[in-house]
């Protein structure tokens, strides 16, 4: 077995540690949330340390790394996503009217991701808030959820750890519309559907509960049943009892009072409809059709077109990589060209005295695109790790003398959040006086100088 | 010099994960014990079993808080363990886990009857190296995926939509650990999938 350790420097652009956890996997999903602690715990190794608020790439290069450390591990996930630039003049920003965002400015707000700011909420006439969303995965399902579940005043919103000003918001905007319609755009049919059952099924126990309607068209459901996907639909066993529930939905559609959300299928944006005060007020489509052979199916234009009511707009349709000044050799489709993790190695010559680089690895999302869910990184992880092992055992493993990070960011004037840090934030964040009723776990800190404040910054020299 | 993750990796993780049996969407969350107070309980020697029981009946008793239930002091907390005790205890059986890849070793763990297999796997040095409880024991995650063979019973439909997603599923074997209860005689195995990549 292997005999001793080495150390282990964990580096965060966030003063907050725990990535999607804590900024992406939404408030009402606490129970997800709780695998934080399964980190915290290796924190009290005293052979780790984090480094909150840092970010390499701006604070500090790759030559830093090289010169502290032998393996330099990516693990920072996939943040770019578009914002469809569409229509005629789709070849200037200002085409886009207010109130369109990528979903994740709708995400980082209601999970308090430091210096986020609130989507602009706009009533129609009538005073109905529509919501479109544009893009079926499991992100577009948790916008949509939060958002219904202000509409319905649900409880589980109350307790949970949505920050206060997001679920005041919310709530807000939300009563005072007359209705809240929130429609869902898949680009091709019910059996390409990119979310999860458990998820999806979470929303139609809310809709039999009895609190808002929920439609899926029949016609839609039928168009779905092409031979090609009735083809994927034979060879997996999940997708079956997703099409299931998808159809047992279709049946069951009820318009109500209230809140609504519909799923719809074949649609593919391609221009926005303007209010007079700039803001949006249809999302124009094309009626999309399936083409191609089973599995490999795209959507195709049939010619016609509808138009979507829409007073906001969010787009949730992927997720790519953005790669690291230095390493785009290895950088390709939105992540890192690896194997079994490996990206490569760079750098070397140092001031340490030291040949030979720095081995670089990758895992999560920047390895192998943004996809799975949270267990999904446990074999990842254990991949990567297991070549870093094969690579750093035995003689000439390339490990020597490095440098300490901290007088680098010394040497910089970079102030840091160290673990210490981050339990003091985390306590003032748990404190009673700060949440909205009892079972609120927290609330969190969004001011970015205020987090480095209570994290305690590092010092400056 | 050679880098040990294997130490790094090992984590205890009965002191945070506790599981529950009962369906997960209709268990509100202020029952399950926090991390601090499952810590707290187990460095008193108070059995995982009897920690739901705990807080529920300090919640029954008024003392629902967190700062409350820190104030309570250790000595309470044994006297109510111990009263619960007489009254829940069952008894330990012998559940075995048959261990995949190479290494394909049989271990016998003892637990109690009425703990789930997650909280068995938990508890056993070796079986956590294997299984996690990524989503605190509430089927909404797969990392508890276990093939039970004998024993086996179907599963409920929200245990299903998670059990579907994890990787080496099989119709007839696969249960999530946090969904099954331990009973006598029970044989488990570990999926292939979640092979141990360093020993």
């Amino acid at each position: 077995m292997h005999s001793h350790a080495s150390a282990f420097d964990v580096i965060d652009s966030l003063p907050t540690p725990f990535g999607l956890i804590r900024s992406g996997v939404a408030p009402d999903h606490q129970d997800v949330k709780n695998a934080s602690s399964d980190f915290s715990q290796i924190f009290s190794d005293s052979r780790i340390r984090y480094f909150g608020g840092v970010t390499v790439g701006e604070d500090v290069g790759l030559e830093d790394l090289e010169e502290c450390y032998d393996a330099v591990v990516l693990s920072y996930g996939c943040e770019g996503g578009t914002v469809m630039s569409l229509g005629d003049d789709s070849d200037s920003d200002s085409s886009t009217p207010d109130c369109v965002y990528h979903a994740r400015k709708l995400v980082d707000w209601y999970n308090g991701r430091p210096n986020s700011s609130p989507p602009e909420f706009r009533l129609t006439e009538e005073g109905d808030l529509n919501v479109t969303i544009v893009g079926g995965g499991n992100v577009s399902l948790d916008c949509a959820r939060i958002i219904l579940k202000a509409a319905v005043e649900d409880q589980s919103l109350t307790t949970s750890d949505v920050t206060n000003e997001a679920y005041n918001r919310l709530k807000e905007i939300t009563s005072k519309a007359n209705k809240v319609n929130v429609r869902i755009l898949n680009r091709r049919g019910g059996m390409q559907s990119a979310f999860t059952i458990k998820e999806f099924r979470d929303l139609f126990k809310m809709s039999k509960v009895g609190k808002m309607g929920m439609k899926i068209l029949s016609s839609e459901v039928e168009k779905s049943e092409n031979e090609e996907s009735l083809e994927e639909l034979k060879g997996t066993r999940p997708l079956k009892r997703l099409w299931k529930l998808i159809g047992d939905v279709s049946a069951n559609s009820e318009e109500g009072e209230k809140a609504n959300l519909e799923v719809r299928y074949f649609l593919s944006p391609k221009g926005y409809e303007r209010r007079d005060d700039g803001g949006v007020s249809s999302l124009k489509c094309d009626v999309t059709k399936l083409e191609g052979a089973a599995f490999g199916q795209r959507a195709k234009k049939t010619g016609e077109e509808e138009d979507v009511e829409s007073s906001l707009v969010l787009y949730s349709t992927g997720y790519k990589g953005k790669v690291l000044e230095g390493l785009e050799e290895f950088f390709e489709d939105g992540k890192y060209v690896n194997e079994g993790g490996r990206v490569g190695v760079r750098g070397g010559g140092g001031e340490g005295g030291s040949e030979g680089g720095s081995r670089y690895y990758a895992s999560g999302w920047i390895k192998r695109g943004a996809s799975g869910i949270v267990g999904t990184n446990i074999p990842d992880a254990k991949e990567t790790v297991m070549s870093m092992v094969a690579d750093f055992e035995g003689e000439g493993g390339g490990v020597r003398r490095r440098k300490n990070f901290e007088e680098i960011l010394r040497k910089r004037g970079v102030r840091w959040v160290d673990w210490k840090g981050w339990k003091k934030v985390d306590e003032v964040e748990k404190r009673r006086d700060r949440v909205r009723v009892e079972e609120q776990v927290r609330e969190k800190i969004v001011d970015l100088e205020e987090l480095m404040t209570i994290g305690g910054g590092g010092k400056v020299e | 010099m050679m880098l040990s993750l294997h130490r790094l990796m090992h984590r205890p993780l009965h002191l945070n994960f506790l599981p529950t049996l009962s369906s997960p969407l209709l268990r509100p969350l202020s029952t399950i014990p926090s991390p601090e107070l499952a810590s707290r309980l187990t460095s008193l020697r108070i059995p995982l079993p009897l920690h739901t029981s705990i807080l529920k009946t300090l919640k029954q008793g008024g003392i629902k808080s967190n700062s409350d239930i820190k104030n309570f002091p250790d000595a309470g907390l044994l006297d109510l363990a111990s009263s619960l005790k007489t009254v829940e205890i069952k008894p330990e059986t012998n559940i075995t886990f048959k261990l995949p890849g190479t290494r394909s070793q049989i271990i016998n763990v003892s637990s109690e009857i009425s703990s789930t297999l997650l909280q068995t796997c938990l508890s056993d040095p070796v079986l956590s190296e294997y299984i996690t409880g990524s989503c605190s024991g509430t089927a909404s995650c797969s990392t508890c995926h276990l093939y039970v063979d004998e024993g086996y019973e179907e599963p409920e439909e929200n245990e299903v939509d998670m059990l579907e997603l994890a990787l080496g599923y099989e119709e007839g074997r696969s249960r999530l650990g946090c969904c099954v209860e331990v009973k006598e005689g029970m044989e488990c195995g570990v999926p292939e999938e979640s092979v141990d990549y360093w020993t």
